[in-house]
């Protein structure tokens, strides 16, 4: 995936969870375990992903992110569905 | 009456009426209730062709779909026992879910589980290994082509309702048909529901407000439902209300911290909605708070949304849901109770002074049909009215087994005489129900039960974790039902203490997907403890919020 760099998709991963726990972007990095973070449960959890869903245009199903602990991972699960669905994220 | 011969005379009427669910706002599947009748035939065949037993407890493990009202009613036609299960969520520790998971299969004593294609890769391999030889199928895999069915009576088991998700000492709620068939008629007739009712909720099918008020109350009663998935709701909780709207729904159920969700995260009403046909807003599981209450009809009034539609009540997984409903379209009924008082275990009006200190109460009204409610002191006396009293509940939906597999557990809730002891505390007053406290040891989170001492041991198993004593605690904000730790560490310094709180939150989200708003560090020797060392939980916070000052 050329353009949809993995890297890309970390840092929006990284924007969109700092911004749903009210958080500094700083504050995640890339290893940090997302679960360790204040406010993150399972709702804040699907939140995010639905910020994902919209901003890529797909569809997450909760077995992609079960499991997940880190930006890291979560970013190359999302790469993984953007990949299979074909898409070009919007920006 | 069983539920099966229940749903075969809704088939028998021929409305056309059933389930539907909503995928992400828009239309998904659905089936009518006489499709389902003929369907869960066919599953009972496959089941009872695998060699299921009547008696014999089947697992569902399926997201809310058509699917799960197949393999609910399969299960009964083929004489068997529907255990529904939650799946896993975002997350969450697949170790953790299936370790959970297991310890609810083998209480019960599961051979059957009944899935998803998307939870096969998961569950497949995984509960084989943790529960012992448990099959795991398909619901398709299991429909053979010609229908079959085992008669079964009204004395026998129907459900097994696990009443805290999964939780590591699991406790499964024996409800026989009987008691099932007995809950949801009480439900249906306190909310005087008809055929031109329209359902529209999100709870998961295996939360007891979900499995037995939300889906069986309509579905035997030939009453349409629209189902959303408790994940789309999570994600847009607008797509409920847009629902409600568009569907012409009537009805719909939730705890208090569902409805508070909506009004967090949308603060506008979308244009062209229309509630007007929206009669009731049943509001149990968790505490009533009657400014969320007005809050809520305050924000949708101008999408005509009745002012009357909440109905707060009480019930429990134990009495298949339903003990207490008010009376249909009036104001909720307000106590302004004195706290002092009431600490002191009875209640004192104070007067409306907007400076007074005082607790509100909401009245849950009267006992449902065929139940009955007493309020016992410590000493095993009837309470006075306007006194605190052990919430003690009997008749036709109240479970007679007690826990599956777990006699320890049924004895402490079973009374002599047919009763049963909630956990609840409460008093009466003008002949109604008021629900002031509890003395189970369960923190409420989004209106699902957490044992604490379950969230303890979580935290306590931490590996490497140097903490003596944890305690959790109910704490009641903004966002509903929350969790609070004390920590007792010897410990002091700032790192350790940034790092111990990362570790426990992860840990605890892993384990139970609900995360601690509040970790409290203490000196060693800070929880307060009884003489028997069992520690001693501080009255919740929810005085607070149910407080005047606030208002």
């Amino acid at each position: 995936m050329p353009r949809t760099s993995v890297t890309d998709i970390e840092q929006t991963v990284r924007r969109f969870v700092a911004e749903k726990l009210s958080i500094e972007a700083e504050a995640v990095d890339l290893d940090t375990d997302l679960r360790s973070l204040p406010r993150f449960d399972s709702i804040h959890a699907l939140q995010i992903v639905l910020e994902i869903e919209q901003h890529y245009d797909i569809e997450v199903e909760n077995r992609v992110v079960f499991e997940t602990s880190t930006v890291r991972d979560f970013a190359a699960a999302i790469a993984t569905v953007i990949a299979e669905a074909g898409a070009e994220p919007l920006s | 009456m069983t539920l099966f011969a229940a749903l075969a005379r809704v088939a028998a009427q021929g409305s056309g009426r059933g389930m539907h669910v909503l995928r992400r706002g828009q239309n998904g599947d659905a089936l009518s209730y006489g499709d389902l009748f003929a369907e869960a035939g066919r599953v009972a065949a496959g089941l009872l062709s695998r060699g299921v037993r009547p008696g014999e407890r089947v697992a569902l493990v399926l997201p809310t779909s058509v699917n799960f009202a197949r393999a609910f009613f399969g299960v009964l036609a083929a004489g068997a026992v529907a255990v529904p299960l939650p799946g896993p969520a975002p997350f969450g520790s697949s170790d953790a879910y299936l370790r959970r998971t297991s310890a609810a299969l083998r209480r019960s004593r599961v051979r059957t589980v009944l899935t998803a294609p998307a939870m096969l890769p998961l569950l497949g391999p995984g509960l084989s290994d943790g529960a012992g030889p448990v099959d795991v199928l398909l619901v398709r895999e299991v429909t053979e082509p010609a229908a079959a069915h085992i008669a079964r009576t009204a004395s026998d088991p129907a459900v097994i309702q696990y009443t805290s998700g999964t939780s590591s000492e699991p406790r499964g709620v024996v409800l026989s048909h009987g008691n099932v068939a007995a809950g949801v008629e009480a439900i249906a007739h306190g909310t005087r529901l008809t055929g031109n009712d329209v359902g529209c909720t999100w709870l998961p099918l295996f939360h007891d407000m979900g499995l037995i008020g939300s889906f069986l109350t309509p579905l035997l009663h030939d009453v349409d439902i629209h189902l959303l998935t408790p994940e789309d709701y999570l994600r847009s909780p607008q797509d409920w209300i847009r629902a409600m709207g568009r569907l012409g729904a009537t009805f719909t159920m939730a705890p208090d911290s569902g409805y508070r969700y909506v009004l967090r995260r949308d603060a506008a009403v979308p244009a062209g909605l229309d509630l007007s046909r929206w009669r009731i807003a049943v509001n149990g599981a968790e505490p009533v708070d009657p400014k969320l209450q007005d809050a809520f009809v305050g924000r949708f009034a101008p999408a005509g949304l009745s002012e009357n539609v909440f109905l707060p009540a009480y019930g429990l997984a134990e009495a298949t849901l339903a003990v207490a409903f008010p009376p249909l379209g009036r104001p909720a009924k307000v106590l302004r109770a004195d706290r002092d008082e009431l600490n002191r275990g009875r209640y004192v009006p104070v007067p409306s002074d907007p400076g007074r200190p005082c607790r509100k109460l909401v009245s849950v009204g009267t006992p449902v049909r065929r139940t009955e409610v007493r309020l016992t002191t410590a000493s095993g006396e009837p309470a006075a009215p306007g006194t605190i009293g052990a919430v003690e509940v009997r008749g036709a939906s109240v479970t007679s087994t007690g826990y599956d597999h777990h006699s320890e557990e049924s004895r402490r809730v079973l009374l002599p005489g047919g009763w049963l002891a909630t956990g609840d505390l409460g008093l009466q007053h003008d002949g109604e129900l008021y629900i002031v406290g509890r003395t189970k040891e369960v923190i409420i989170v989004f209106g699902a039960n957490h044992w604490a001492s379950d969230i303890e041991a979580v935290v306590r198993d931490t590996p490497d974790l140097p903490v003596h004593g944890i305690l959790a605690e109910q704490i009641w904000n903004d966002e509903g039902g929350r969790l609070g730790l004390v920590v007792e560490t010897t410990q002091h310094d700032e790192a350790f203490r940034r790092a111990t709180t990362e570790r426990i939150r992860a840990r605890v989200v892993a384990e139970l997907g609900i995360t601690p708003d509040t970790i409290e560090f203490v000196r060693r020797g800070g929880i307060a403890r009884t003489s028997s060392g069992k520690a001693l939980r501080r009255p919740p916070s929810s005085d607070t919020r149910m407080s005047s000052s606030r208002a």
